[in-house]
């Protein structure tokens, strides 16, 4: 028999907010729906419940009974990721779930017997995950979605109902549980009705006969039977986070003390199911109208929020939006964090995650062309190079002993060169004047160094190496004599 | 994999407190390498065969397979240079910061994240920023320790005060040449003279003598 989890999230539009938002939980905050003489109350924080505001008033009613109450409208964007972020822990007990909408999801858990002792510690663990992504959830299992979505409702979660237990189950709870259509909610109570197991009781035709197929469907609910099966959900479609703003924000701190805390709660959700953002996606809504779009490379998966932070930081200073911001979304792009196997015999591997955070930090801090791994490019003249990303190769699996080294004297490139005055007598160097200057002790050249002949400018030049008191240079000449680098 | 290699790597890993840079009497001179762990610093003037130093020590860590970092404030790295001299580029990080306060910033970001071989090359003289504190030195010497990593300074003059484990002091001898009378005259070499002007656990003064030969020359 197929067992059902029902995952709830009471009062949805306020635990949504609240995770944005957490500051707001102790204070007297409603969620309104609605605007101008329409706007009502949907949800309100303790605090406010306990001074008399409840779903239903209108926003007028619930401000004369507390003037101080925060309102806040409803935020599709914060419910929105909500789900997503419910879904995606509901997707780690188990590849069945169906999205219910509005806080509520179903949990396919047949076959999970294995990895959990009971099904109230598989309820528990749930509930658990859900607080880890700072959503306050309940939790109910049976065999069918209403009796398992009703168990979640109860305040006491998580609640199990055996298997085959049902109808016992449903019997003593009132029978606003079902949420019967209004109209035969009424004839119902008329009728004298006020549990599940009464109509339970009444015989299913008669009670068909009076409400139609909507009494034969709730005589079935009642007696526990609920043949709808489970639709089970498809793959997310991408990590996302963000919020509607209250203000637009026109200076970049307060966005980005916004911003920290949206990409803290994607970082938990791609740390939650394994994986790292390779590319960050950021819409800026903008005041009046219109978006600004942009994405960030980052140059390994990672989940650190500092540096992801940075990078928008940059590149918001880079190209300020143009207007004052609105709203904003956060998409991670998701890939597999890199591992490093560790070697117990040969030098220690360095953890991938770490060093692309840094990396990615040093960039930001020096630019991308200033830090990277060298590589040589072909040709003749000297002092000529590329960069890369750096990207190592895994350490060897055994220590092994360094090369022996050539013992060669290296050279120490001057970027930009250094233009020199070069007295020369008889065709031999007599000194250098200039930024670097001294009498010449013994030079040699000219080395002539040709590259591109085929080309319709082709580079030739003639070098020399200098020695004068101060060291040991390579010289050439162009328009003029210029200094390109000194031996050390 | 046997295990009496098994054996031998662990042995030689147990052994391994030292980095060699290869040079033989440098290595003498050091009580077997660079100290992992400890922060050395080489200074000299100009020619006086740091930048060689820092080549040969950069080829012995990354031809053992460790991971290496550049700190280069002065943008003098060549990398044809670094390969015909036996560096793996492949394991060596190029950073190419503008001023001694990020250099040193970056130095401490990267060490951390577990480089066997960090070096800080400070280009030359003047060095481009400000002076940074000897606390930010003090603070590389420990992040060095906190890692097990080998850390070379090189500058033209002594700046981390007490900071580092071993102070050298580099010097330009002569330059050699090769050839007289009509044939051709060639620059062959170096020959440079490093001295020990601080160690924590050795008697200072010592020296020694080391030769490099220009790719040229070795070639023919």
């Amino acid at each position: 028999m197929t067992r059902l989890a029902s995952l709830l999230v009471p009062m949805f539009p306020l635990a949504a907010r609240l995770r944005s938002e957490p500051e707001l939980l102790e204070e007297a905050l409603a969620i309104v729906e609605g605007n101008g003489n329409n706007a009502h109350v949907v949800a309100a924080t303790r605090r406010a419940r306990r001074k008399g505001i409840h779903a239903g008033l209108s926003l007028a009613q619930a401000r004369s009974i507390l003037p101080k109450l925060i309102a806040r409208g409803r935020d599709t964007e914060c419910e929105r990721t909500a789900q997503e972020a419910l879904l995606e822990v509901a997707e780690t007990f188990s590849p069945r779930i169906e999205d219910a909408g509005e806080g509520i999801v179903f949990i396919d858990i047949s076959g999970t017997e294995r990895h959990f002792p009971s099904e109230r510690e598989l309820a528990l663990a749930a509930i658990r995950a859900c607080d880890a992504v700072g959503l306050p959830a309940r939790c109910g299992i049976a065999s069918s979605k209403l009796a398992a979505r009703i168990a979640a409702e109860l305040p006491k979660s998580p609640t199990i109902v055996e298997r085959g237990g049902e109808a016992a189950f449903l019997a003593p709870l009132p029978l606003v549980r079902l949420s019967p259509e209004l109209d035969a909610a009424a004839t119902l109570q008329r009728w004298g009705l006020t549990s599940i197991g009464e109509l339970a009781h009444l015989p299913e035709s008669e009670v068909a006969t009076r409400l139609g197929e909507l009494g034969r469907e709730l005589h079935y609910a009642a007696r526990g039977i609920d043949p709808r099966p489970l639709i089970p959900r498809g793959l997310p479609p991408d990590f996302r986070e963000g919020m509607d703003l209250e203000w637009p924000l026109v200076a970049l701190d307060p966005f980005l003390f916004i911003a920290n805390a949206a990409l803290d709660r994607l970082a938990k959700r791609l740390e939650f199911q394994g994986f790292a953002c390779r590319r960050l996606e950021l819409t800026l809504t903008l005041d009046p109208d219109g978006y600004d779009a942009r994405a960030i490379d980052l140059p390994a998966p990672t989940r650190d929020v500092k540096t992801m932070l940075t990078l928008i930081r940059l590149e918001l200073e880079k190209k300020a939006p143009g207007a004052p911001v609105t709203g904003f979304s956060f998409v991670a792009i998701p890939d597999r964090p890199r591992r490093a196997q560790l070697s117990l015999f040969g030098p220690a591997a360095l953890s991938p995650e770490k060093l692309a955070t840094t990396i990615a930090r040093l960039i930001s801090m020096l630019g991308e062309e200033r830090v990277g791994m060298p590589q040589t490019v072909d040709g003749t003249l000297p002092d000529r190079y590329a960069i890369a990303p750096y990207d190592p190769p895994p350490p060897p699996d055994i220590a092994r002993p360094p090369r022996k080294s050539r013992g060669l004297v290296a050279v120490r490139v001057f970027r930009p060169p250094i233009p020199v005055e070069v007295i020369v007598r008889d065709g031999h160097f007599i000194a250098l004047k200039g930024e670097i200057s001294g009498d010449v002790v013994l030079s040699s050249g000219p080395w002539p160094v040709e590259e591109g002949w085929w080309k319709e400018t082709p580079s030739f030049r003639e070098y020399w190496d200098v020695e004068i008191p101060s060291g040991v240079y390579r010289v050439y000449r162009d328009v003029e004599w210029i200094v390109d680098a000194r031996y050390e | 994999m046997s295990a009496k290699e098994l054996l031998r790597a662990l042995d030689r890993r147990r052994r391994d407190d030292f980095l060699s840079t290869t040079l033989e009497p440098l290595d003498a001179l050091l009580g077997g390498g660079l100290p992992r762990g400890r922060m050395v610093e080489l200074a000299g003037r100009r020619s006086a065969g740091r930048f060689s130093i820092v080549m040969a020590t950069l080829a012995a860590a990354t031809s053992a397979g460790e991971a290496a970092v550049l700190v280069d404030l002065g943008d003098n790295l060549d990398p044809q240079i670094a390969a015909a001299n036996g560096v793996d580029l492949r394991r060596l990080l190029w950073i190419r910061p503008k001023t001694l306060k990020d250099a040193v910033h970056a130095v401490e970001m990267i060490a951390a994240t577990g480089f066997q071989l960090v070096v800080l090359d400070t280009g030359l003289p003047p060095i481009r920023g400000k002076r940074v504190p000897e606390a930010a030195w003090v603070r590389l010497g420990r992040t060095a320790e906190a890692q097990s990593s080998a850390m070379l300074i090189s500058t033209p003059y002594p700046m981390t005060g007490t900071a580092s484990e071993i102070v050298l002091n580099a010097q330009r001898l002569r330059a050699k040449w090769s050839g007289r009378g009509k044939s051709p005259r060639v620059l062959a070499g170096l020959t440079i003279d490093v001295a020990v002007t601080k160690h924590r656990h050795q008697k200072e003064g010592c020296s020694a003598r080391l030769e490099f030969l220009t790719l040229e020359y070795s070639n023919s």
